[in-house]
């Protein structure tokens, strides 16, 4: 048997998120919006999204999901914005609601599609623009693997999180974050194996 | 099969990266961050109005302001009814300064008894 050529990150391709570094700015704007200015609620928005999707994206199997729980995180973060407190990291704060949501949107789904015919399940999402095969391969690898396995793989290996804020945003221990990754990683190594052998 | 990831010198496969980080992207580049802000801002603005207790809480300094305000109009005017009473109850006794039916009549008494004793010490 031949060494598996196929080996995830070791070490995450994106930069390390720098969620404990607030600036200044930052944090007058979190109390602007604390007292109920929405132009700075507003730029927090703006500066936040992108990341808080790329975590829903991470934990929900679609892109629309992701979005509402996006939505759905902002509004919680807005109702509990007066429970912020002023030493807490902002981004690390949101990005724990938005997990959440996104992990509430995933135990609404799995009780629908409990409901729904059997024949809907455990059916591909085939993005028609997918353009290589490793793509359509790898889509079909990660809807197989547990969701949690899913997301931890997600979040360390494309967001780039460490195992420490995988674990404060999906609420389980660091050590089952880093347990979790290697089980996913093991999953999609062993599920994508032939396609690097068949050369 | 002719595709095989590149294997960095540190164990990386920057191929299956980049796959995973595509079918996570966004649809939609630009327009969809815009749409998605949109949407964020609108359910936010929705829950403001949804919310008195917001609303309440948002215009708190307003009302202890006109309620203190308010505080001070009835003061004012209680202070100011208190004095004009006070005001007609001087009047009316400034103008009952005639006097009294006992008093008068008392008056007439006095006259008669005084037209008596003239006419008993008179010659």
């Amino acid at each position: 048997m031949t060494a598996l050529p196929l080996h995830i990150l070791d070490r995450p391709l994106a930069a390390p998120t720098a969620e404990s570094a607030q600036p200044d700015s930052e944090r007058a704007l979190v109390h602007e919006a604390q007292s109920g200015s929405e132009t700075a609620f507003a730029m927090l928005v703006h500066t936040h999204m992108r990341r808080a999707y790329a975590v829903a994206r991470a934990i929900c199997a679609t892109h629309e999901d992701a979005e509402d729980a996006v939505q759905d995180g902002f509004l919680h973060a807005y109702r509990a914005l007066e429970r912020f407190r002023p030493e807490q990291a902002f981004a690390a704060w949101l990005n724990r609601i938005v997990a959440n949501a996104a992990l509430d949107i995933g135990r609404r789904r799995k009780v629908r599609d409990a409901d729904s015919l059997p024949e809907t399940l455990s059916m591909p999402q085939f993005d028609p623009s997918e353009r290589s095969e490793l793509r359509g391969r790898l889509t079909v690898a990660l809807e197989v693997l547990p969701d949690r396995q899913r997301s931890v793989l997600v979040l360390h290996d494309v967001e780039g999180y460490t195992h420490g804020e995988i674990g404060t945003m999906l609420g389980i221990p660091e050590g089952t974050a880093r347990s979790d990754l290697h089980h996913a990683r093991a999953s999609l190594r062993e599920r994508l194996r032939d396609l690097w052998s068949e050369r | 099969m002719k595709m095989e990831p590149r294997i960095g010198p540190d164990g990386r496969d920057d191929e299956l990266t980049r796959a995973l980080r595509a079918i996570h992207a966004p649809p939609g580049g630009e327009a969809f961050w815009e749409g998605l802000e949109r949407r964020i801002l609108a359910r936010v603005s929705a829950n403001e109005e949804d919310s008195w207790w917001r609303q309440l809480s948002r215009w708190r300094h307003g009302l202890a302001i006109a309620g203190a305000a308010a505080l001070v109009m009835a003061a004012l005017v209680a202070q100011h009814s208190n004095h004009a009473r006070s005001l007609a109850a001087y009047r009316e006794i400034e103008s009952s300064r005639v006097a009294p039916v006992q008093v008068a009549s008392e008056t007439e008494r006095e006259a008669s008894r005084d037209v008596t004793l003239r006419y008993v010490m008179g010659p």
